[in-house]
């Protein structure tokens, strides 16, 4: 993932944009090279006491001065040109705006605003919004970029607001009133869209709604003056204002209304409820819960992929083990009712929106800025519990195909579940298709997965049809 | 016009915006405390602006302007 590396630090790919500092990752630590503007603005904080504010209310990642002399000048000389760093909580895994749900963009939004309005106490502010620089730590936004700290003359204008919008009150509003999705909206554009492709999607009258008004409507027709006018608008941005009370207004204005098109939003299943999509009744459905837990303390994972996870019953399971999980579906309302969840009852687990049948390119600069899932993928375990069904008939994949997606997921273990032809969904999946999947049986699956898994344990899950194996990589 | 506006960075319609409502505030605050040294001739009473009053004042460079003359 990472280049440019030297002795024993390797640069972060995605962190080259800003000139005032980067990021580095040394023997497992995350390191931060900031220039002097930005470790006088960071002394400055600490010593007004803003900096422990920040952290107390967790606004940003866990951050701490480098200040032992020998690792300081040791630093120094592997990256020339700068002389102060930062030390960073390391996170993982990162994800990234297009796999999350909506909830999980709203707060990711929300927590960019309370950072800001916090900062302007303080006299600085962001000077980018990017959603990039948020990331979720057990369901929990923090903010990860600190050198997008700055002191800027005025602080009655936000000069990162039309960014911010770009990356979260366009994709919000898209996403409530006009079916966008995320994936679509970020991966066609790794920056967002621009202001006037926007405005194109709302009609000529939704275009002077409040919704659209504010901030869609009136800043693509001053766009559009602006780039008529002639003029060097710089002048302006730099006449020094000390009073932020406008910004403030502004931000809280837009606080409370991305706040609300993220809690009126009504996922699916939470009226028809999930359990309907689902083939077991209560009883087999414990058993099947025993056999998961049992087979998980066997392997004892640290990290789990719980593919396909639903609203995230056995991810919530795989944490009782002590594991940190990434929860990953291909379906948005599955992943914010799991994310909803996830704020009443805080776990080590991590919702993703992933698709599997195209699961998130790489993107940005020279493909390196954003790495793909895979690329970011790090686990011993795999939990597949019924998935099979769906990759074989949906996803039109063989049985070795799906053998060798798994084995390239897991560093180590993968807990499968084998449906057969016979059982309810998979003859719900068939339902209008020709049925090209009459040879598949407990025995031929196994055969297959064989050749690249160990079988350590096999158990028919009592009370339904279904089998449930824990597979361990064989070593070449 | 599209490639015309490849030029302009993309945040500059929501900077003009929030030079117009920051404008508005101060403008808007500064007929505020008006109104209130007005009915002060009337009751007698001076009526101090309050610190976020005074700070809104600040923002604005027009009614600023406006009051030294």
């Amino acid at each position: 993932m990472a280049h440019e590396s030297t002795a024993s630090s390797e640069r972060i790919a995605g962190s080259f944009r800003d000139p005032s500092g980067y990021v580095f990752k040394r023997n497992g630590t995350i390191f931060r090279a900031i220039d002097s503007d930005c470790q006088r603005l960071m002394v400055e904080l600490r010593n007004g006491g803003w900096l422990r504010q920040l952290l107390e209310k967790k606004l940003i990642v866990g951050t701490q001065f480098v200040e032992d002399a020998n690792l300081r000048s040791e630093l120094a000389r592997e990256h020339p040109g700068y002389e102060n760093f930062l030390r960073h909580e390391l996170i993982a895994p990162i994800s990234y705006p297009y796999e999350w749900s909506v909830s999980m963009l709203a707060d990711a939004a929300i927590h960019t605003l309370d950072l800001q309005l916090k900062l302007l106490e303080a006299g600085v502010s962001l000077k980018d919004a990017t959603a990039y620089n948020i990331q979720f730590v057990n369901g929990r936004p923090t903010f990860i970029d600190i050198s997008s700290f700055e002191r800027p003359a005025r602080l009655d204008v936000w000069f990162a607001l039309g960014q911010f919008a770009q990356m979260f009150t366009f994709p919000l509003l898209l996403f409530r009133h006009h079916g966008w999705d995320f994936r679509s909206y970020f991966l066609g554009n790794i920056n967002g869209r621009d202001v006037e492709q926007v405005a194109r999607s709302f009609g000529p009258l939704e275009r002077w709604l409040p919704r659209a008004l504010f901030d869609v409507t009136l800043p693509a027709i001053f766009q559009r003056k602006a780039n008529a006018q002639t003029g060097d608008g710089r002048a302006t941005l730099e006449k020094p204002n000390k009073n932020s009370s406008a910004q403030v207004m502004n931000l809280q204005r837009l606080r409370g209304k991305l706040r609300k098109l993220a809690t009126t939003y009504k996922p699916r299943g939470v009226w028809s409820d999930y359990t309907s999509t689902c083939s077991y009744d209560s009883e087999a459905e414990k058993a099947k819960k025993l056999l998961v837990k049992e087979f998980l303390e066997l392997a004892k994972p640290s990290r789990v992929l719980d593919m396909g996870c639903n609203t995230g019953d056995y991810s919530f399971l795989a944490t009782e083990t002590g594991a940190s999980v990434i929860a990953a579906d291909g379906d948005q309302s599955a992943i914010e009712i799991l994310y909803r969840r996830l704020q009443a009852r805080p776990a080590a687990i991590s919702p993703m929106v992933i698709d599997l049948s195209t699961p998130s390119p790489a993107i940005g600069h020279r493909n390196l800025e954003r790495p793909s899932f895979f690329e970011r993928l790090d686990v011993d375990c795999v939990l597949a519990l019924a998935l099979i069904h769906h990759l074989h008939v949906s996803g039109n994949l063989s049985i070795p195909a799906i053998r060798d997606l798994f084995f390239d997921m897991t560093r180590d273990y993968l807990v499968l579940e084998f449906v057969p032809t016979d059982d309810v969904m998979f003859k719900k999946l068939l339902q209008f298709r020709a049925n090209l999947f009459g040879s598949l049986t407990l025995d031929s699956c196994r055969k297959v997965l064989a050749e690249k898994f160990d079988v350590v344990r096999e158990a028919p899950i009592p009370g339904s049809p279904r089998t449930l194996w824990l597979l361990r990589k064989k070593r070449k | 016009m599209h490639l015309l506006l490849g030029y302009i960075d993309p945040g500059s319609g929501m900077i003009v915006l929030q030079l117009i409502v920051a404008g508005i505030i101060g403008v808007l605050v500064f007929f505020r405390n008006l109104w209130w040294k007005f009915l002060g001739i009337f009751t007698g009473r001076k009526t101090e602006p309050t610190p976020v009053d005074a700070d809104v004042k600040a923002a604005s460079p027009k009614p600023e302007e406006l009051a030294k003359k």
